[in-house]
């Protein structure tokens, strides 16, 4: 059996080393249950590798706003967000706690990324060297990355440092070449790349890049260094992805762009929520394994889980509608300064609605 | 048809040339399974499953001969197909790459045939991407037959191979260049610049914080800069010659501390390093004030080993008719890193 290595890649907020294992383990189970059910014979055995770069990000944050005075009230609303997150106590309960917290995690840790450059570097480095050790390790197995929120930013950026870096011979054309390892499957969950993409100074964007899926079933046959690739995004309530306006994108990277209908908590922003969504975790266990799942089993797996849950409550309903004609409000955001000042200001309103 | 294809397929193959990709072992056995593809080819009766041998085999080729294209491609786009153009060569690899993989996997794969001749595969990005050659080909399904298995395992053997290579040299680069940011931080440097071990903490942050500084525009790691600033250096303790000017003063032991002065590292490994720095020296044994018999001068040095300088008081002095200021060379063998040692 072929070895199937799936890279793990965090998004925003306190993460910790070790993170990735409540999702791996989830997915293993969700993968026996279905391999054993159908009576699959699967043809890889899957290893998960965990990516961390929290920490580097941690630091650079907190140099970030030690040394962010001028921007005034909105470095106010940073260090805030940075002193709750780092305060052990503090723990998000109700669902608009969660939401504020997700939207200052995205506050803290999108521009630290974003608008530092050299950290960045920095940053994929380490990724880099991280994933480069594991192919070098195992050559003739094949790869995947699964990436969440920020990390699908993150894992963009990674794989054009790699393949640009020249580590993976790729020619100057920017097209993979002998030799150059590629990945299975990609999936960015949560995926927010379009609005990261807005403080990006790199000159390779979403629609040009080579980092795209390898199709033949195209009216054009495209090259990438990409088998499969998915953008999986909870369009209905996905706080991020819905200021993100994420929908917006239509990329070359992808096979597909799967947006989640279902709406069963205030909170659709958790890795742990998307990777318990049939709708994903059916797809990731047929890559990952390499099984193909009868279309009959799918979709009743999709209608049980779809129907098994409340309806939204009043609540949700109302704080919703308000989050999204304030969202709306200016649907093009230009500069970090003007974005988190929008994130600033959602975080008052949910803190308005609540008293 | 099959058969004058066929021909053809044999004719390319008495012409080609050695692969630079793969061993010699591999490309021998390689051209034996091309062959017995050929042949299966031409033996199977029906042309539904012959047609896949055909082919595949065009899939194989890249691997055979990167010095010319098929004359089919070359009448398609004769400017980009030349000899000359590595990248289209490449390129070529790369797309039967990612169509052996799939189709040994997924059991078929989309491929597009040349609609003149539905034996032709266009397998290149230059010729399915292109809107100009759309209405020269066409879509169909390659599917995966057994007979593919030991030729796919090749090739997927001697693709490890690169890869490895290629991953494998990546880090060692990469290894090479933090020895240096190792070298550099963590043997001269410490003991260079106290206001950076103060400021930064500890010298693996501020290793760390200087690598991720220094990228290439292409995001390699960068070599450490080879120059570094003096700035308060910790004491060293030196010997002084009496004086050279007609201000006496008797030879002493000294200790000085370089204030401001510059480091350049040389050779590869960035362990040795020369400079120059402007010093403050003071008597061990004085009992006068601290600037009575102090200097200030300049000093060079070879790593932290060696310090030659010439210093002059700090103030004139009027001994009998001569009014100056004591001038001394001082020589010091720093001792810091033989009792402190830090690796």
């Amino acid at each position: 059996m072929e070895k199937h290595i799936v890279f793990f890649l965090h998004g925003v907020g306190d993460q910790k080393a070790g993170w990735s294992k409540e999702h791996t383990d989830n997915l293993k189970i969700k993968a026996n249950k279905i391999i054993s059910d159908q009576n699959l014979e699967p043809l890889f055995e899957v290893e998960y590798v965990e990516l961390f770069y929290a920490d580097i990000l941690a630091e650079n944050t907190k140099a970030m706003i030690a040394g962010g005075e001028s921007l005034g009230e909105v470095n106010e609303f940073l260090k805030k967000g940075l002193e709750e997150r780092e305060d052990p106590n503090y723990e998000a309960i109700t669902k608009e706690e969660k939401i504020a917290g997700v939207l200052r995690d995205y506050a803290l840790d999108v521009p630290t990324y974003a608008l530092n450059p050299d950290f960045r570097d920095g940053l994929l480095v380490t990724l880099a060297t991280q994933v480069t050790a594991t192919i070098a390790a195992n050559p003739d197995a094949w790869f995947s990355l699964v990436s969440h929120s920020l990390g699908t930013k993150v894992s963009f950026d990674l794989l054009h440092k790699l393949y640009l870096g020249e580590h993976f011979n790729v020619t100057p054309s920017g097209k993979p070449t002998y030799g150059s390892p590629s990945f299975y499957s990609y999936y960015q969950l949560a995926s927010v790349a379009w609005v990261i993409g807005l403080f990006d100074s790199e000159n390779y964007n979403l629609n040009n890049s080579y980092v795209r899926a390898a199709r033949t079933d195209l009216e054009n046959e495209q090259s990438g260094v990409i088998s499969d690739g998915y953008r999986i995004f909870n369009n209905s309530f996905d706080p991020v992805a819905l200021i993100g306006m994420a929908n917006k994108i239509d990329a070359k990277i992808y096979h597909s762009l799967d947006q989640l209908k279902y709406i069963d908590r205030a909170m659709m922003h958790d890795l742990s929520l998307y990777i318990k969504n049939p709708e994903v975790h059916l797809k990731m266990v047929e890559d990952f394994y390499g099984v193909s799942i009868d279309p009959v089993y799918k979709k009743q797996t999709i209608d049980a889980y779809n129907t098994s849950d409340e309806n939204l409550k009043a609540q949700f309903k109302e704080l919703y509608d308000q989050l999204k004609v304030f969202i709306n409000e200016d649907p093009e955001p230009t500069s970090v300064l003007t974005y988190v000042k929008k994130i600033q200001s959602i975080s008052k309103k949910i803190k308005t609605i609540l008293a | 048809m099959r058969n004058s294809f066929i021909i053809f397929f044999i004719t390319v193959f008495l012409s080609c040339s050695v692969s630079a990709q793969l061993s010699e072992t591999q490309r021998i056995k390689l051209i034996t399974q091309y062959n017995e593809i050929v042949t299966k080819a031409e033996t199977i009766g029906n042309r539904a499953d012959s047609v896949d041998f055909v082919w595949y085999a065009q899939l194989l080729e890249p691997y055979m001969h990167l010095e010319f294209f098929p004359d089919f491609y070359k009448e398609a786009d004769p400017e980009f197909f030349t000899d000359e153009n590595m990248d289209a060569r490449s390129q070529w690899i790369a797309s039967s790459q990612e169509k052996l993989k799939k189709l040994r996997l997924r059991k078929d794969i989309t491929i597009y045939v040349e609609k003149a001749d539905s034996l032709h595969v266009y397998n290149h990005e230059q010729l399915t991407s292109y809107p100009k050659f759309k209405s020269y080909r066409r879509k169909t399904k390659l599917k995966w037959h057994l007979e593919f298995l030991p030729s796919v395992e090749l090739i997927k053997l001697a693709t490890a191979d690169t890869i490895k290579k290629n991953t494998v040299n990546y880090l060692q680069k990469l290894k090479l260049v933090e020895k240096k940011y190792q070298n550099k931080y963590l043997r001269g440097y410490r003991d260079r610049n106290l206001l950076s071990f103060f400021v930064d903490g500890y010298l693996e942050h501020r290793k760390r914080k200087r690598m991720k500084t220094r990228f290439e525009e292409k995001g390699l790691l960068k070599e450490p800069s080879r120059g570094a600033v003096i700035l308060l250096a910790p004491p060293l303790i030196g010997v002084s010659s009496n004086s050279f000017t007609t201000i006496e003063n008797n030879g002493t032991m000294v200790g000085l501390v370089q204030i401001l002065g510059y480091d350049r590292y040389i050779g590869q490994s960035f362990k040795n390093y020369f400079g120059f720095s402007i010093f403050h020296a003071s008597p061990l044994n004085s009992t006068m004030g601290l600037w009575d018999s102090s200097m200030i001068g300049l000093e060079v040095h070879y790593k932290n080993l060696f310090n030659i300088g010439y210093g002059l008081g700090y103030k004139e002095q009027t001994i009998g008719t001569e009014t100056g200021r004591f001038g001394q060379i001082f020589v010091s063998v720093a001792l810091f890193n033989k009792f402190f040692k830090k690796e």
